[in-house]
C-alpha cells in the first residue's frame, strides 16, 4: 500500500514537472514572440489578413493544426503544438507522434526554445528517417518544363523539385526524387477544368514520385523541354526542407490556377528552407512559374548550375538539322517500313549515316506514337525492328545533345509590362499608355522565350488625344494568344490565335465592342527564324453601337513574322473581313517591329492601314516598353 | 458579355495543363500513398489503375507494388521498377551501347565506374539477347540481362 501511495505520488510528480516544463517553454515563447515570428508563421503558411487584423492560414486540412482555431490563431496553435510534444504514444505504422509528424515544427521549436532533452525526451522518428534515407538528399533541384509545341499557355509553365542523392553523377539524375505540388483531379473536361480551377475548386496535393516519371511526362509525352536548376542551399537547409514537406505531405490545400498554385507553394516551402528570404510575399496576386523561377535564382550564388533537358520534339529538330534532306526523307521512311526496302537504302550507307538515320527513325516513331496516338501492334514491331537495325552499327561514341538556347527562360524579359507612346491616328495626335501583367507577344524580346509563341492576359491600352481634349479605351484584351508553328516534313502542327477583348474597332465607328476572334491556320519557316503564316479568321462583335447589336466576320490573314538577330522583331500581314451583319467589308495592312534597347527595355513601332467602304484609315506609333 | 470572357479566359487555359498535373503515377500516387492512412489498397488500386508502363511500347511492369508507404521506392524493387517504368529508353540506349537511362540501369546494378564501358558494349553486341521480343517484359529484359552477364568473364559477378 505504502508502495503505491509512493508511486502514484512519484507519478504526478512527472506529470507535474512535465506541466512545468510545458508552461515554462509556453510563456518563454510568448515573452519572446515566437508566435508572431516569420518562420513560425511561415511552418503554419499563415498569411497576414487582407482586410482585418490576424492571420489566416493557406492551408486547410484540419489535421494540419493541433490548435481548434489554428487556422486563424498561429499564437494558439504554438500553444497547442508544444503541449502536443508532449504527448504520450510512440509511433506505429499508422500513428506518428506529433514531433515526428510536425518535424519541421519540432526542429525549429526545439532550436529556438532550447528544448531540454531531459525533460522534454525527444521521439524516434522511424517513418520519417526511413522516408529521408530514401531521398538521401544532397541538393535540390528546381524543375521548370517549359512550353510545349504549339501550345503558348503552357509557357505558363509548371514548376517542381527534384532532390539529387548522395549516389548520383549527373549522369544519372533520372533517380531521384521529385517533389511535385498539383490539383488533385479527374476532371477531363478542360473547360470544367480550368473554370474550377480559377477558384480554388480543386484541392492541391504535394506529392513524391521518382524524376523518371517526371521526364517522361514532359519530355517524351508533351514534348516539353526541362530546365533543371540545382540551388545551393546548405545541407541544413535542405534538410529543413525535406522536413516540412514530410509535414505538408498530409495537407491539403485549396488550389488555385493563378496565385495559390505550384509554383507559389514551392516559394513558399523554399522560404521555409532559408528563412529571411519572403519570396513568397512577392507573389500576392498571382505567382506565374516563370517568375517565380527568376525571383528564386536572382539571390547571389543560389544557382550553382543549369542544365537543358531536351524533349523528344527538339531532339528530333537536331537530328533533322544535321541530315540532309535526302537522309531526312529516307528516315521517316524507315520508321513506317523498317524492314522493307528503306532498310536496304539505309544498310549502304557509310555506318554513321545509317546510325543517325536509324536513330532518328526510332525518335520520330515514339513522337508519331504520342502525336497521333498509335497503337502498340503498329509502333512495337517497327520499334523493335529500329533498334535491331541500331544494334548492328557501331556503338555510339558520344550522346547526340541538341544545344541548349543561348538565353535561359529566367533570363528572359520580366512578364509584367508597361509602355508609353506616342502617334497619329487620321491624321490625330495621341499619346498611349499600355499596361500588360502577363506574359510575353511576338514583338516582345525574343531571347528566353518559345519563338512564335504569344499569349497576353488583361493587356489594357488607352489614348489620349491632346487636339479634341479625348481619351479613349483602345483595347482591353482579357485573353490574346497567338501560335505560330512551322510545318515540315516532321512536324505538321496547327496555327492559331484567340482574342477576348473589349476593343476600339473602325468598323464600329471607331467605337469599343465587345470581341471574341480567332484563327486557324499553317505557317512555314522560310529561313532560320523567318515564318510566313496564313490563317483563316472569325470574329464575332457585340455592341449596342452596331446596327443589330452584334456582328459575324470572317476572312483571310497572311502574314510574315521574323527573329532578326537577338534584337529585332518584325511582325506584318494583311487581313480581310467580311462583316455579316453590317453588309461591309474591311482590309487592313498592318507591320509592328520590335527592337530590343536593354534587358528590360524595348521600343516598338506599329504603322496600320485600314480600308473600310471609301476610306483609309492610316495608324502609326512609337512606343517604349519596361518589363518588370 | 462578363461570363463569354470568362469562358475565353477558361479555353485558353485549359488548352495547356497549365500549372495542374493531374496525373501522377511511379510511387505517388499523389498523395494517397503520401498519406499515412492509405495503406497497401490504394497502392494495389494505383499499380492496376495507374500503372506506370501504359505510355510505353515495351513491355508491362509488374506494377508499383513496392512503393513505400509514403511515396519512396524500397530498394527491393528499385531495379525493377526503374526497368519496368524506362523499358522504350533503355531499348533505345542498349541498342546505341550508351545512354542516361542505360548509365542509371548500370548504377542500380551496382555495376562500377571502371565496367562501365564493358557493360554498355555488352548490352549493344547483345540487344537481341535481351530485347528479345516486342513483348518482352521488365522482368524478362533483367533475366535476360543477367544471362549476358553471366555469360562475360569481365561482367559476371555483376549477374544476380
Amino acid at each position: 500500500m505504502r508502495r503505491l501511495i509512493l508511486f502514484a505520488f512519484l507519478l504526478s510528480c512527472a506529470g507535474l514537472a512535465r506541466a512545468d516544463y510545458l508552461n515554462e517553454l509556453q510563456s518563454a515563447a510568448r515573452s519572446a514572440g515566437v508566435a508572431g515570428q516569420r518562420e513560425w508563421l511561415d511552418l503554419g503558411h499563415w498569411r497576414p489578413n487582407a482586410l482585418l487584423p490576424g492571420y489566416t492560414s493557406l492551408a486547410d486540412a484540419h489535421g494540419f493544426f493541433l490548435a481548434p482555431g489554428g487556422k486563424t490563431d498561429p499564437q494558439a496553435e504554438l500553444d497547442a503544438t508544444l503541449a502536443a510534444f508532449f504527448g504520450p504514444g510512440e509511433e506505429t505504422p499508422t500513428w506518428q507522434h506529433p514531433q515526428c509528424r510536425f518535424i519541421a515544427r519540432y526542429q525549429w521549436l526545439k532550436e529556438r526554445l532550447a528544448f531540454d532533452p531531459a525533460r522534454l525526451p525527444e521521439k524516434h522518428c522511424a517513418r520519417f528517417e526511413a522516408w529521408y534515407a530514401a531521398i538521401d538528399p544532397r541538393q535540390v533541384t528546381l524543375i521548370f518544363p517549359a512550353a510545349y509545341l504549339n501550345n503558348p499557355s503552357s509557357s505558363f509553365g509548371h514548376t517542381l523539385l527534384r532532390v539529387d542523392n548522395t549516389q548520383q553523377s549527373e549522369a544519372t539524375r533520372l533517380y531521384s526524387y521529385a517533389i511535385n505540388f498539383a490539383a488533385e483531379t479527374d476532371e477531363t473536361n478542360g473547360v470544367v477544368f480550368a473554370a474550377k480551377g480559377l477558384f480554388g475548386g480543386y484541392p492541391g496535393l504535394f506529392s513524391i514520385t521518382p524524376y523518371y516519371e517526371k521526364v517522361k511526362e514532359y519530355n517524351d509525352l508533351e514534348n516539353r523541354d526541362i530546365w533543371e536548376y540545382e540551388l545551393a542551399f546548405t545541407p541544413a537547409e535542405t534538410r529543413r526542407l525535406l522536413e516540412h514537406a514530410w509535414e505538408l505531405g498530409q495537407v491539403n490545400f485549396d488550389y488555385y490556377f493563378l496565385s495559390e498554385n505550384c509554383s507559389y507553394q514551392l516559394v513558399a516551402l523554399m522560404d521555409v528552407a532559408r528563412p529571411g528570404r519572403h519570396l513568397a510575399d512577392r507573389f500576392p496576386g498571382w505567382a506565374i512559374p516563370s517568375d517565380t523561377v527568376r525571383a528564386t535564382l536572382e539571390e547571389e550564388g543560389l544557382l550553382r548550375r543549369a542544365h537543358f533537358r531536351p524533349s523528344n520534339a527538339t531532339l528530333i529538330r537536331h537530328r533533322v538539322a544535321g541530315l540532309t534532306p535526302p537522309l531526312a526523307r529516307l528516315a521517316r521512311e524507315l520508321a513506317a517500313d523498317p524492314e522493307g526496302e528503306p532498310r536496304t537504302r539505309t544498310l549502304a550507307l557509310a555506318p554513321d549515316q545509317a546510325t543517325a538515320v536509324a536513330e532518328l527513325a526510332y525518335d520520330y516513331l515514339q513522337y508519331r506514337r504520342v502525336d497521333e496516338d498509335l497503337p502498340r501492334d503498329y509502333v512495337a514491331p517497327r520499334a523493335l525492328a529500329l533498334l535491331r537495325l541500331r544494334s548492328t552499327l557501331p556503338a555510339a561514341d558520344a550522346p547526340v545533345t541538341p544545344p541548349a538556347p543561348a538565353v535561359r527562360p529566367d533570363q528572359g524579359h520580366g512578364t509584367a509590362r508597361v509602355a508609353l507612346g506616342a502617334g497619329a491616328r487620321d491624321g490625330e495626335g495621341f499619346t498611349e499608355l499600355r499596361v500588360r501583367p502577363a506574359y510575353h507577344d511576338l514583338i516582345d524580346p525574343q531571347a528566353g522565350y518559345a519563338p512564335g509563341a504569344q499569349i497576353n492576359f488583361f493587356d489594357l491600352a488607352g489614348r489620349w488625344y491632346p487636339d479634341e481634349d479625348d481619351f479613349e479605351l483602345r483595347w482591353f484584351r482579357f485573353v490574346d494568344i497567338v501560335s505560330l508553328s512551322p510545318r515540315d516534313d516532321f512536324f505538321q502542327p496547327l496555327s492559331w490565335r484567340i482574342t477576348a477583348a473589349f476593343e476600339n474597332r473602325a468598323v464600329a465607328g471607331d467605337e469599343v465592342v465587345f470581341t471574341v476572334n480567332g484563327g486557324a491556320g499553317g505557317t512555314w519557316e522560310w529561313r532560320p527564324n523567318v515564318y510566313g503564316f496564313a490563317m483563316l479568321e472569325a470574329d464575332v462583335l457585340a455592341d449596342d453601337s452596331l446596327a443589330k447589336g452584334y456582328s459575324f466576320a470572317a476572312g483571310p490573314l497572311l502574314g510574315v513574322y521574323a527573329n532578326v538577330g537577338e534584337d529585332l522583331n518584325l511582325l506584318a500581314g494583311a487581313r480581310a473581313r467580311r462583316y455579316t451583319e453590317l453588309w461591309t467589308n474591311e482590309t487592313e495592312v498592318f507591320a509592328q517591329a520590335g527592337f530590343t534597347l536593354a534587358d528590360h527595355m524595348a521600343l516598338r513601332l506599329e504603322l496600320s492601314a485600314t480600308h473600310l467602304e471609301h476610306t483609309n484609315l492610316l495608324d502609326g506609333s512609337l512606343s517604349l516598353h519596361w518589363y518588370f | 458579355m462578363k461570363k463569354i470572357a470568362f469562358s475565353a479566359l477558361a479555353l485558353a487555359l485549359s488548352s495547356g495543363t497549365a500549372f495542374a498535373q493531374q496525373n501522377n503515377v511511379g510511387c505517388g500516387l499523389g498523395s494517397m500513398v503520401f498519406d499515412g492512412q492509405s495503406g497497401i489498397a490504394p497502392q494495389v488500386l494505383a499499380a492496376t489503375t495507374n500503372g506506370t508502363s501504359g505510355n510505353q511500347t515495351f513491355g508491362i511492369t509488374s506494377g508499383t507494388l513496392g512503393c513505400t508507404q509514403d511515396g519512396t521506392v524500397s530498394s527491393t524493387v528499385k531495379l525493377s521498377m526503374f526497368t519496368g517504368s524506362n523499358m522504350d529508353k533503355l531499348a533505345a540506349d542498349m541498342s546505341k551501347g550508351q545512354g542516361e537511362a542505360l548509365e542509371t540501369l548500370a548504377d542500380l546494378m551496382g555495376v562500377e565506374s571502371a565496367d562501365k564501358a564493358a557493360f554498355f558494349a555488352a548490352t549493344h553486341d547483345n540487344f537481341d539477347k535481351v530485347f528479345t521480343s516486342s513483348n518482352v517484359t521488365a522482368e524478362e529484359v533483367i533475366a535476360n540481362l543477367n544471362k549476358v552477364l553471366a555469360a562475360d568473364a569481365e561482367l559476371s559477378r555483376y549477374a544476380a
